[in-house]
This record gives structure tokens, C-alpha cells and sequence, in this order.
């Protein structure tokens, strides 16, 4: 108990010192205190998952009850549990990690205190987030990590670019969250409850109901819920088409992308999916759903990734693909594998965007890959560790995402869930497209020669250790974990206890009862699925490209070049948003205004509640002239009233 | 010769209030130079001591003296709050009073008059000695209204609420004389008795419409609520605070003690006439605010809607309306400490707030208080998880639970229309900048302020003990 309340509220108690006190305490004394809420925080949930380990027991703590209205209990709780330990102890050790990186990213920013503040806020809202008992806190953590982000991402707030990129994340998140809201109401509508364990073991008076959103059609409610809360997790794991806001945030510091963007609040939304799994379990066709949109998400983001030339925001589509490869994980019910992925992800993921930052700070803020290359021999530690993340991210064997990339692909094969076989096709087809995208990064910017013409390379040198030291931490993890954890996680029901899954659905259990161990895992990849494959001629080709530069075919260029366009576009998505969506909604908005609020609301009611309240004050002011007669008369006045009152 | 002793301990509260005062006239007369100081120790140690014996006092609880003076457990409870809410303004006013150059130290006195009266008020057997009570405080605070001599709009506003003040007095004791004439008696558990075994005489019934006037001038509720904002533009900054919370006190008590314990068979009557001035009250309060520019106006008209919301609470006869009435009259109490807490603060840092455009550029010269201002004005837009928000929510969820459904969205409709005005002067403080440059320091004058918003947030956050003890108290 008191190891949870320091896991979770260490980090808030540092933020607001920081962020209250930044005025009265050095640079020194406030990246000190944020740390060392962060390594408490760390130390206690490694604590709580030894615990956990040992004693296997599930925890529901109730802390208080905030508030009753009707027969609804709002509660501040904590359901500790296989599922929300997993998720702690990765979220404290990358934000652990972040906030040393950040000690030398931001060293010379003016915002330097308000940044760890803000970070350390945020550790503290996703860990709410992760331990809630009831939908209500879980909302409160969802939103708090929303309202950090948007703050993060317009850290610096003088840059036009940066304002954009927050507002287009905070609005499409508000239509995720309306999603989420919606389908939070939905089951306490029918389980009258907002504890989750309330809600699971009530799911049965849900289960059948039917609920017409048309009036000609009527779904089940548990679909219903259960899209309502993808929507949400779609918002917030920028899933296609709620995706646009999540290459933009990039306008933020690098730190954050890696925390933030990458290793844990775009995770949310796979955390919400899995941890209310007794729910969407009762509905194939929110899993179908689910598992279709994750699959494309996975493709088509992917192939983004192939033409940007911003070193942040081809990490950035590579995040979104493996969103996309979690969600899909959810969709044919493997919810551990999703967890599993999203957890080996968090490290490899940290890693290549701190790396990322460092060589952009090693190149003094350059982020454009066209200008980089040849930084191999220059930045030494930067390139072995970029490399790790790199191989585990495309899943060479061996590596941590191999594991689970591999896991993720066979359990989505063996799936019957609708639409399983497209999403197997589309997912390996990512695999293939996952590894040109990455190596063509590596390549351009370590290998080759240097390019640009504005910083020479004489003045490139290593990044201090604040910045190496959390890359090193993190490639250890992002070589060994993914190997380490499978044997418990997947395959020894760790999870057992916080997921449910339905008995048609054990489409895992096929893949489990054939696993003997880490070594034939690797070797039965080689043998049964194509995807190891399709990864070597990954790097094959994309050594072809963008090392040897063997230039292609005409005719093959032409079809390139015409699909470059598409891709440089983004399929066309922010253009639909704002030239269709955001215009014809501004236009409506500027109709309503003239109409509506100019002239109905204003001119009656508000000009003429004025008008009104305006001349009862002038007639009340009358009686403020000094004339007490009548104030006295009212006392009379009301004697009259009030019997004759009475006597009707 | 026991018995008078084992009497006189309820009284204890009463009897030390009143040597206090004593001391206090010995005091201010014998020193002419350090009267302020002299009067302003007397008195804090008054109420100190007053404070202390409610508190670990050994009462016999219950205790009735010849029909003329009882005390029971929630009685006492009521005398504690108001004997803390009077410790904490006397030691607030006197960062207001160390400006004003006249003579200040009856100040305090009335201060300890209009508690004792408060007290007298709240143990009072029979309708005089409860009459006396409420006419203390009433004297009291005519005279602290127009305590500022130097000015001629707080002599305009004392003069206005003395008459109409006397008219309302008068309409009480006329009220208690034709209750007397129809059951022959004036206390109160007879009256109560009267009232419940026979046909009840229209006699009474007109008596107590009679007080009902009465009481809606003591709360300053629509629509004799005419000495309400002048008497806020007009008085001393403490003076305001006092009307605000322990004014108010005392109102609640005038209506518990007479409609809730006396009166309480004839509810059918007075319960629907309250609950629609206190609809009335809530609605045009809010509305008139919306106009206001001078800011303690705005507040005294905010006073209106927020006395409205007791009156509401307070009609409701069945259920726990009136715990929830006497809530929301301690919340708001606290809000006000807060509220005019930092004004008198500003104040005596030479930042005298009388129209919005003052407030203009406080965030520059002070962020502190404008944080504290924020929070204070959150709490009374009612907006949660602050304690304000938890009083209008429980008075309106007891109005939905009672079947008074439309009462209940009536008032947040007009809480709506407050909460633009609140916001207003949110806007003035953190969005209007000013070109002077006065940079405001902390001081001991902030204590309470601080103290107040930090209860108002934390209790706000962590209801349920506070909330549970404030309902059991009556």
C-alpha cells in the first residue's frame, strides 16, 4: 500500500515542487528531485512486481470514495495486477531514463525546469491511468496524459509549428475521447458501476441487450461499448484514421517523443483494449473491427515511413505501424501478445528516438536525414545502439522485438477471427516494408558520406554521458527482454489473472502447446514463416538502395515516383480533414454564429436579458434615490401577498 | 443555590464573552494611545477562551433554565463555529483597521456584542430572550456599517439599514405578540405544543407571517434585499465579511430556531412562501450581478443568489435539508474568509479593490493572490472538485430526492449566469494587464486567505469526513 501510493504520487509531489518552486531552486536541484522521484517510483514497482511474483496475488485497494450521486460511487482506487505492474515497471524505467537523457537534450533551454516538471507530471498521470480500479480514474489519467502531451508538444510555444501541432493533437484526441465517454456511460447505464471488477462481474445484464443507434437498426449493446471505447484507444493510439495528430507531435522536444509518442501514452489506448478485455471479448464483431483497423494501420503507415526525410518523423510512422501491430494483436484476442509487443516495443522504441536525439543534437539541430551520413565513425556509441533498436525493431532473430513481432504474427495466422487472413497478409507485407524503412534510415544516416554543407563534420563529436548512458540502459533491454519475458508472459499465463479470454477465441493456445523454449522458437521461425525471410530480403534490398545506391529500373522509378507522391501526401488524409471536415465545419460554425448566435442568442437573448436585467437595475436604483417609503411598503406588500397566499 | 451553578455552567460561553467585554470597555478607556492594540488582544483572547471551553468544556448537555436559556450538543456546536468564524475575523480586521485613522478600538467590541447576541440567539427558551439576541447583533452591526466616519456613503448605508432594520424588528415583535395572543405563551416548547394538539388560529398563523418578513430581511433575501449591496459598497471590508458569515449565521439560526423547532407543524405554510423567495432570491441575485461594475456590489448581489440557495435548503421540511442549508452557510462563511480575506490583504498593501477595472494587472503585482482569488471564485461558481461545488451539488441532489426537480434545475440555470460573472473576474485578473508596477509582498495578512483556499481545495478533494460532521450538527 505504501509502496503503490510512493510508486504513484513521488512523481506529482516532484513536479509540483518543480513546477511551484522553479523560481527559488537551481537547474541542479531540479532535475535531482525529479529523478529521484522517478528512481523511487522505478525501485517500488520493481518491488511490487517481485511481490507480485511471489504472492501472485491481484490487489484492489480503495483509497477513498470521492463522491456519491445516486447509486453511483466515484472512487479513487488502485487495482494492482499482473497487467498494471508490467505496464509500471517499463513506464518508470524509460521515464527514468528520459529524465537523465533530458538533462542533456534540453541543457541550454530556457524551459528547462518547466520541462522536468512536466515530465515527471506526466510519469505521475499514466500511472494513474495504469493502476485505476474504475473507467472515472482511468478517464482522469487518460485526459491528464492528454492535457501533458498537448503541453509537451507546444513546449516551445514561440514556434507557429509547434502550436499547430498541439491543437490538431488535442482536437483529434477530443473525438477519440468523446468515443470513450460515450462508451463509459454506456456500461454504467447497464452495470450501474464504474469499478471495473464491478462491471466484469456484471457483464451478463449487458450481455443480449440491444440498443438502436438508427431508428431502423439495432445493435448489441456490447458492440456498441466496445467500439465506443476503441474510438477512444483509436484517439489516443493514433490509429487510422485518428492518426494525423501523432506524426506533428514530432514538433516537440525529442525527449518527449520518446516517452510521450512512442514508449507510453500511445500505448494507452492497448493498455484500455486488453485491461477491459472481459468486455470485448463478448463482441467478434468489435474484434474484427478492431483487428482490421490495426492491420491497415500497420501497412499503410508503414509505407509513410518509406519517404520522409525528417529523422523524427520516420520513427515517428514506424510507431504508428506498430500501433498498428498491437491493436491487431487485440483483434484476434491475443491480448497478452499485444501487452508483450507493446512492452518489448517501449525499449527498442525509446532507444531509437533517443538516439535519434542524439544525433541531432551531435548535428546541432539538424533533423533532415539528407543532411546526415557517415556519422558511423563519429558517434560511435549513438550508432551500436541505434543499431540494437534498429535490429529489434525490424525482428532480426535473436532480439527483443523478434519474440514478439514473431508471437504477434503467429497468433493472428492462427486466428479464425472475419478479416484474419487479410491482416496476416497485411502484417507480413509490414514486416517487409518495416525493415526497408528502418535500414534506409540506418543507412542514410550513418553510413555513406557526409552531405551537409552548413555544419562540418569536424565539429561533430559524441554526445555528453547523460545522453549515451540512457541509450546504453536501454539497448540492454531491447537486445534480451523480449526473449527473457516470453517464457512467463505468453506462454506461462502471467496475465491469467487481469485477461480474459473467451474459449472460441484461444486462437494462442495452438502456438503455446507447440512452443519448446527460446532457441526452437528461433529456429521454428526460420522453418514456418515467411516473415524472417521477407525481412532479409528487407535489408537486401534497401543495402541495394541506399548503400550501394544501384539505381532502379525506369519503368519501375516512374511507378515509384507516382506513388512517392501519394505517400508525401499522407494519403491525402490532412487535406480531407482540412479542406473538407475543417472548412465546411468552419463554414457551418460561421453560418451558426450569424444566425444562431448573432442574431438569436445575442440580439434576444442575451441583449435581451439585458435589456431586461438592465431595466430592473435602473427601477431597483430607483429605490436606492434615498427613498426608504418604499422599501418600507414592500414589507407591507408582502404581508399581503403572503396571506393572501395562504387563504387561496 | 447548586441548582443556579449547575445552570450558570451552560452558561459559561455567555459569561466569559461578557467579563471579556467588560475588560475590553475598561481597556479601551484607560488607554487613550494604545487603544487599537489594547482592545484588539482583549478581544482575541475573548474569543480564545471562548473558543477553548466550547471545546474541552465540561457541559451537561441539555440543560433548560426556567423556559429562558438551553443548550444542547448541536447547540454548541453551532456556538464553536461561530466563536471560530469571530477569532478569525478579529484577527483579519485588524491588517483593515491599522489604516484608518480614526478611533477603532470599539470595533472589536461590537465584534464580541453581535457574537453574544449570536449566542443569546442560539440557546435562547422563549421568543424575547431570543428577540433580545438577535436585536444585540442587529445594533451591532448598524453600528460597524457605519463604524467608517470618514465616509459618507458607509453613513448613508448604516442610516438605510437602521430604518429598515427597525421596521423589520418591529414586524417580529408584532409577529410574536399575535403568537402570543393566540397560544398565551412565548415559549417556545409551548408554542410548539399549541400548534401541534389544537386547531391552529389564524391568529398565529398571521403572527407568523409577520416574522416570516422578519426573517427574509435578516437573510437579505429577495425582496428586502435593498440594504444588502449598499451596505457591502459602503461598509469597512471586515464589516463585509461579518455580514457575510456571521450574518448569516445568525440568519440561520433566526430561521431554524423560529420555522424548524417552533413553527415546525405549520410547515404547509411557510415551506412553499420560503422556498419561492429563495428561488426568486437565487434567480435575481445572479441576473443583477451580471450588470454590476463596482466589484463589492457584484458581490453583495452574489451574497443574494448565495442566500437564496440556504433559503431553498432551509424550506425543505422533510429530509436533511437543513443540514445541508447549515453547509452551505459554513462553506460559504469560508468562502468569504477567503474571498475578503485577500481583499483586505490587498488592501493594506495600499490595493484598494472597488471596481473591476482595479483588479486589472493584479496577476503582475501579485501572484499569490491571484492564484487565491481563482480558487475562491472557482469554489463559489461551484465548480468541482473545490468545496463549493459539493454544497450546491448535495443541496441540489436533496432537491431532486424531494421531488422538487424544477427548483433544482431553476437553480443551475442561475448558477450558470453567476458563473459567467465569476469568470469575469477571473478574466480581469489574469487576462487585463495595467501599467503601474506595485509589487506585492506576502504578509501576515495572508494566513487566512491561504488558510481558507487551502480548506476550500482540500476538504474539497476529501469531503466525506467534513461533510458527515457539518450534517450531523443538526
Amino acid at each position: 500500500m505504501h509502496l503503490l501510493l510512493s510508486l504513484i504520487f513521488i512523481p506529482l509531489l516532484m513536479s509540483i515542487l518543480v513546477g511551484v518552486f522553479g523560481d527559488f531552486i537551481s537547474k541542479r536541484l531540479s532535475h535531482v528531485l525529479t529523478i529521484l522521484g522517478v528512481l523511487i517510483s522505478f525501485i517500488c514497482s520493481i518491488m511490487l512486481l517481485n511481490d507480485f511474483l511471489i504472492t501472485q496475488q491481484t490487489q484492489d485497494i480503495l483509497l477513498f470514495n470521492w463522491s456519491i450521486i445516486g447509486e453511483i460511487e466515484f472512487q479513487i482506487g488502485f487495482l494492482v495486477d499482473s497487467l498494471s505492474l508490467a505496464m509500471a515497471s517499463m513506464i518508470t524505467f524509460v521515464s527514468l531514463m528520459v529524465h537523465i537523457y533530458t538533462i542533456g537534450y534540453m541543457e541550454h533551454d530556457e524551459g528547462y525546469k518547466r520541462f522536468f516538471s512536466y515530465i515527471s507530471l506526466f510519469t505521475f498521470s499514466m500511472l494513474m491511468l495504469i493502476f485505476s480500479n474504475n473507467l472515472l480514474q482511468l478517464f482522469f489519467g487518460w485526459e491528464a496524459v492528454g492535457l501533458v502531451s498537448y503541453l509537451l508538444i507546444g513546449f516551445w510555444f514561440k514556434k507557429p509549428s509547434a502550436i499547430n501541432a498541439n491543437m490538431k493533437a488535442f482536437i483529434v484526441n477530443r473525438v477519440g475521447d468523446l468515443g470513450f465517454i460515450i462508451g463509459i456511460a454506456i456500461i454504467v447505464y447497464y452495470t450501474g458501476s464504474l469499478h471495473l471488477g464491478e462491471i466484469f462481474s456484471q457483464l451478463t445484464s449487458i450481455e443480449g441487450q440491444l440498443i438502436s443507434i438508427l431508428p431502423s437498426s439495432s445493435w448489441h449493446a456490447v458492440t456498441v461499448a466496445s467500439i465506443c471505447l476503441f474510438i477512444g484507444a483509436m484517439g489516443k493510439s493514433a490509429q487510422m484514421p485518428l492518426h494525423v495528430w501523432l506524426p506533428d507531435s514530432m514538433e516537440g522536444p525529442t525527449p518527449i517523443s520518446a516517452l510521450i509518442h512512442a514508449a507510453t501514452m500511445v500505448t494507452a489506448g492497448i493498455f484500455l483494449i486488453a485491461r477491459m478485455s472481459p468486455l470485448i471479448e463478448l463482441s467478434s464483431i468489435a474484434l474484427s473491427f478492431i483487428l482490421i483497423i490495426g492491420s491497415l494501420t500497420a501497412f499503410f503507415m508503414g509505407l509513410l515511413g518509406l519517404v520522409q526525410n525528417d529523422i523524427k518523423r520516420v520513427i515517428a510512422y514506424s510507431t504508428l505501424s506498430q500501433l498498428g501491430y498491437m491493436t491487431a494483436a487485440l483483434g484476434v484476442s491475443a491480448y497478452s501478445v499485444g501487452v508483450y509487443h507493446l512492452i518489448t516495443h517501449g525499449f527498442f522504441k525509446a532507444l531509437l528516438f533517443l538516439g535519434a536525439g542524439s544525433v541531432i543534437i551531435a548535428l546541432h539541430h539538424e533533423q533532415d536525414i539528407r543532411q546526415m551520413g557517415g556519422l558511423r565513425k563519429k558517434l560511435p556509441i549513438t550508432y551500436i545502439t541505434f543499431l540494437i533498436g534498429t535490429l529489434s525493431l525490424i525482428g532480426f532473430p535473436g532480439f527483443s522485438g523478434f519474440f514478439s513481432k514473431d508471437t504477434l504474427l503467429e497468433a493472428v495466422h492462427l486466428s479464425e477471427q472475419g478479416g484474419s487472413h487479410l491482416s496476416y497478409y497485411l502484417l507480413l507485407m509490414g514486416v517487409l516494408i518495416t525493415t526497408l524503412y528502418s535500414m534506409r534510415l540506418l543507412f542514410l544516416v550513418f553510413y555513406g558520406s557526409y552531405r551537409s554543407t552548413h555544419y562540418p563534420l569536424a565539429k561533430v563529436h559524441e554526445t555528453p554521458w547523460v545522453v549515451t548512458l540512457p541509450l546504453l540502459l536501454l539497448a540492454i533491454p531491447s537486445i534480451f527482454l523480449g526473449g527473457l519475458i516470453i517464457d512467463p508472459m505468453i506462454m506461462g499465463g502471467y496475465f491469467s489473472g487481469a485477461i480474459f479470454v473467451s474459449p472460441e477465441n484461444q486462437s494462442l493456445q495452438e502456438f503455446i502447446d507447440i512452443y519448446h523454449g527460446v532457441i526452437e522458437f528461433i529456429i521454428h521461425a526460420f522453418v514456418a514463416s515467411p516473415a524472417i525471410y521477407l525481412m532479409l530480403l528487407g535489408i537486401l534490398i534497401s543495402w541495394l538502395i541506399w548503400y550501394k545506391n544501384y539505381s532502379l529500373p525506369k519503368q519501375f522509378a516512374s511507378l515509384i515516383k507516382m506513388l512517392e507522391t501519394v505517400f508525401k501526401n499522407k494519403y491525402y488524409f490532412d487535406y480531407l480533414y482540412e479542406n473538407i471536415f475543417s472548412l465546411n465545419i468552419i463554414r457551418l460554425g460561421k453560418m451558426l454564429h450569424k444566425w444562431v448566435d448573432a442574431h438569436l442568442i445575442d440580439s434576444v437573448f442575451v441583449l435581451g436579458s439585458a435589456r431586461t436585467v438592465q431595466q430592473i437595475s435602473s427601477k431597483t436604483r430607483q429605490l436606492h434615490t434615498g427613498d426608504l417609503t418604499q422599501v418600507a411598503l414592500i414589507f407591507f406588500v408582502l404581508l399581503v401577498i403572503f396571506t393572501a397566499f395562504w387563504i387561496s | 443555590m447548586d441548582l443556579f451553578l449547575n445552570y450558570a455552567q451552560g452558561m459559561i460561553p455567555e459569561l466569559i464573552l461578557l467579563s471579556g467585554l467588560c475588560i475590553t470597555i475598561i481597556g479601551i478607556s484607560f488607554s487613550a494611545k494604545n487603544e487599537h492594540f489594547v482592545s484588539y488582544s482583549a478581544s482575541v483572547l475573548t474569543f480564545l477562551a471562548v473558543v477553548m471551553n466550547l471545546l474541552i468544556g465540561d457541559f451537561s448537555p441539555n440543560v433548560n433554565l426556567i423556559n429562558t436559556f438551553q443548550t444542547s450538543d448541536s447547540i454548541l456546536s453551532v456556538k464553536f463555529i461561530a466563536a471560530i468564524l469571530m477569532l478569525a475575523l478579529t484577527m483579519q480586521s485588524r491588517f483593515s483597521l491599522s489604516n484608518y485613522k480614526h478611533k477603532k478600538g470599539e470595533f472589536y467590541l461590537f465584534l464580541q456584542i453581535s457574537l453574544l447576541g449570536i449566542f443569546i440567539m442560539s440557546s435562547s427558551a422563549n421568543l424575547l430572550i431570543f428577540y433580545l439576541g438577535l436585536e444585540l447583533v442587529a445594533l451591532s452591526l448598524y453600528t460597524l456599517v457605519g463604524f467608517d466616519r470618514s465616509s459618507s456613503k458607509a453613513a448613508e448605508a448604516s442610516m438605510k439599514f437602521y430604518v429598515l432594520g427597525a421596521i423589520a424588528s418591529g414586524f417580529l415583535l408584532y409577529g410574536i405578540s399575535l403568537v402570543y395572543g393566540a397560544t398565551g405563551s412565548i415559549v417556545f416548547s409551548r408554542v410548539f405544543d399549541m400548534t401541534s394538539s389544537q386547531e391552529i388560529s389564524m391568529l398565529m398563523i398571521i403572527g407568523m407571517m409577520f416574522i416570516l418578513i422578519a426573517i427574509i430581511f435578516k437573510f437579505g433575501a429577495f425582496p428586502l434585499f435593498h440594504w444588502v449591496p449598499d451596505t457591502y459598497e459602503g461598509g469597512m471590508l471586515p464589516v463585509s465579511l461579518l455580514l457575510a458569515s456571521l450574518s448569516k449565521v445568525a440568519s440561520f439560526i433566526f430561521f431554524f430556531v423560529l420555522l424548524h423547532t417552533v413553527f415546525r407543524n405549520l410547515n404547509e405554510y411557510w415551506s412553499p412562501i420560503m422556498m419561492t423567495l429563495g428561488v426568486l432570491s437565487v434567480t435575481y441575485g445572479n441576473v443583477v450581478a451580471l450588470k454590476q461594475s463596482n466589484l463589492r456590489r457584484l458581490i453583495g448581489y452574489s451574497t443574494i443568489g448565495h442566500v437564496g440557495f440556504i433559503i431553498v435548503s432551509l424550506s425543505l421540511a422533510s429530509g436533511n435539508g437543513v443540514g445541508e442549508a447549515w453547509l452551505y452557510t459554513v462553506v460559504y462563511a469560508i468562502m468569504s474568509f477567503a474571498l475578503f480575506g485577500i481583499l483586505i490583504s490587498l488592501s493594506s498593501h495600499n490595493y484598494d479593490i472597488h471596481n473591476f477595472v482595479d483588479l486589472k494587472g493584479l496577476y503582475q503585482s501579485s501572484p499569490l493572490h491571484s492564484w487565491l482569488i481563482l480558487i475562491v471564485i472557482f469554489s463559489m461558481a461551484g465548480i468541482p472538485p473545490l468545496l463549493g461545488f459539493h454544497a450546491k451539488l448535495l443541496i441540489l441532489q436533496e432537491l431532486i430526492i424531494s421531488n422538487y426537480l424544477s427548483v433544482a434545475i431553476i437553480l443551475v440555470i442561475a448558477s450558470l449566469i453567476a458563473a459567467y460573472y465569476y469568470l469575469k473576474v477571473i478574466w480581469f485578473v489574469f487576462f487585463e494587464s495595467s501599467n503601474h508596477t506595485l509589487k506585492i509582498r506576502q504578509s501576515a495578512s495572508d494566513f487566512i486567505p491561504i488558510l481558507a483556499c487551502l480548506i476550500l481545495v482540500l476538504i474539497g478533494i476529501f469531503p466525506a469526513i467534513f461533510i458527515d460532521l457539518m450534517l450531523q450538527i443538526l
